[in-house]
């Protein structure tokens, strides 16, 4: 199939390919070898990525360390210190503290459960083409999520089938990050893990769809900006809507405060909205640590036909 | 009594896998019972409640509530409630009329309760927008 990207990918696609342009002349050194013979990207720009593995020639390969070489000298000690980007155990330590597990609090699901099942009209929803408005009508989400014949919607969490993104981040799971070089890892309860690559490379050209997208991002100064595309159109947005081939989902996602994660989130996506969705969510710190999840332990709830026969021992 | 409706207008609970509409959100019933198994377990805990009528016939009703997780993080333990105890449930009741619900608080004999989960308040207004 063919991704039709929105506008926020191909600037970060033309980026990429203004920095492969760089060339500088510094004397290579038995570090540039080092690191073409370990194939390692080593990057103290947030947004340079080379792929060592494209260097077909050592003379080609000796061009792209010395790029890596120069960008560090130049750039990068500055870079590393005023805008870490973790793609280092050392530029690691410099990121912020996020390590704990958090939650979505009360507040927010409520904004998601308006915004999941209130009619057309209610500021909370979000602002629908008239082709996805009609569709939530007809399945019912928009009446209080009573569903086409009153008994609700079947979501993917009914039938034990990921969320997927951006839903996942707004369901009553908590989950926690996981910092390492050149990827951060966010775990939810669900085991619906998001691998997010910080080590500046860009989305494939035309990625395998699937529940979590393909999800890059960079750091500015504490915040960290996720970029995600490539769902698959199973991936959910909200009860009786879900994202298309062309949903572009970007997060900054930061520490409000010690008790507080906020995640402030930008959906576009040309055939859904009439406008870029912006919604926050906060996630409070939670002391209970994670609890595991698997869905098909004890699920009585598929297609919403609710199972009542009580449980034998 | 076995249980009383409430007219409550209350917003969708915390069974949130759901579409918020499976359970009659509007209505709280309130049931009187004895546990015979809490099911710590996933992706919904469940109290299977026997709740007896009137003329002394006992029922038993399959009361779904929030994932061990949120419920955690709202102060339950697998241990907060064990067959035999007696409760007061407050319950949204299935719309198809059988005798199961969504759990949002329990009662217990002491008059201590556990909320069991996220609702806002009766009565609440609509949260604030985004945009």
């Amino acid at each position: 199939m063919t991704m039709a990207f929105s506008d926020g990918c191909h600037h970060i696609r033309e980026r990429d390919a203004a920095y492969r342009k760089v060339r500088l002349p510094v004397a290579p050194t038995r570090w540039h070898h080092d690191i073409i013979k370990n194939k390692i990207a080593v990057v103290g720009n947030p947004v340079l990525y080379t792929n060592l593995k494209s260097a077909r020639s050592p003379r080609l390969a000796k061009r792209i360390a010395l790029v890596l070489f120069a960008t560090l000298s130049i750039g990068g000690a500055y870079a590393a210190e005023k805008n870490p980007q973790g793609n280092t155990w050392d530029s690691v330590k410099a990121l912020p503290d996020w390590s704990g597990v958090w939650g979505l609090d009360d507040a927010s699901f409520a904004k998601v459960v308006a915004a999941s099942s209130a009619a057309d009209g209610n500021p909370n929803v979000p602002p629908l083409s008239a082709k996805y408005a009609a569709l939530r009508r007809e399945n019912g989400a928009a009446n209080g999520g009573r569903g086409p014949d009153g008994k609700g919607v079947v979501t993917n969490s009914v039938n034990c089938i990921p969320d997927g993104m951006p839903g996942v981040m707004i369901a009553p799971f908590a989950f926690e990050f996981l910092f390492t070089p050149g990827r951060v890892t966010i775990i939810p309860e669900d085991n619906e893990v998001r691998r997010i690559y910080t080590d500046g490379r860009p989305h494939p050209d035309d990625p395998d769809p699937t529940f979590m997208g393909h999800s890059i991002g960079h750091w500015e100064g504490k915040t960290l900006v996720v970029d995600t595309v490539g769902m698959l159109t199973q991936a959910q947005l909200l009860v009786g809507l879900h994202v298309t081939e062309k949903t572009h989902v970007v997060e900054r996602i930061f520490r409000k405060d010690a008790e507080t994660m906020q995640i402030d989130t930008t959906v576009t996506d040309p055939d859904l909205f009439t406008r870029p969705d912006h919604y926050t969510r906060t996630y409070k710190a939670s002391k209970a640590g994670m609890v595991e999840y698997y869905c098909t332990q004890n699920n009585r709830d598929t297609n919403l036909d609710v199972n009542l026969s009580p449980p034998t021992n | 009594m076995a249980f009383s409706v409430l007219a409550a207008g209350l917003p969708p609970c915390a069974v949130a896998h759901h579409s918020f509409a499976t359970f009659d959100n509007t209505k709280t019933v309130t049931l009187v019972g004895t546990v015979k198994t809490f099911e710590w377990t996933n992706p919904h805990t469940w109290i299977w409640l026997v709740v007896t009528d009137a003329k002394g016939a006992g029922q038993v009703w399959g009361i779904e509530g929030a994932a061990p997780g949120e419920l955690t993080r709202h102060g339950w333990t697998r241990h907060s409630l064990n067959a035999g105890d007696k409760i007061t449930l407050d319950i949204h009741p299935l719309r198809d009329g059988r005798a199961g619900g969504s759990y949002s608080r329990v009662t217990f004999a002491d008059g201590h309760s556990l909320s069991a989960g996220p609702p806002p308040p009766i009565g609440a207004p609509a949260p604030p927008v985004d945009q």
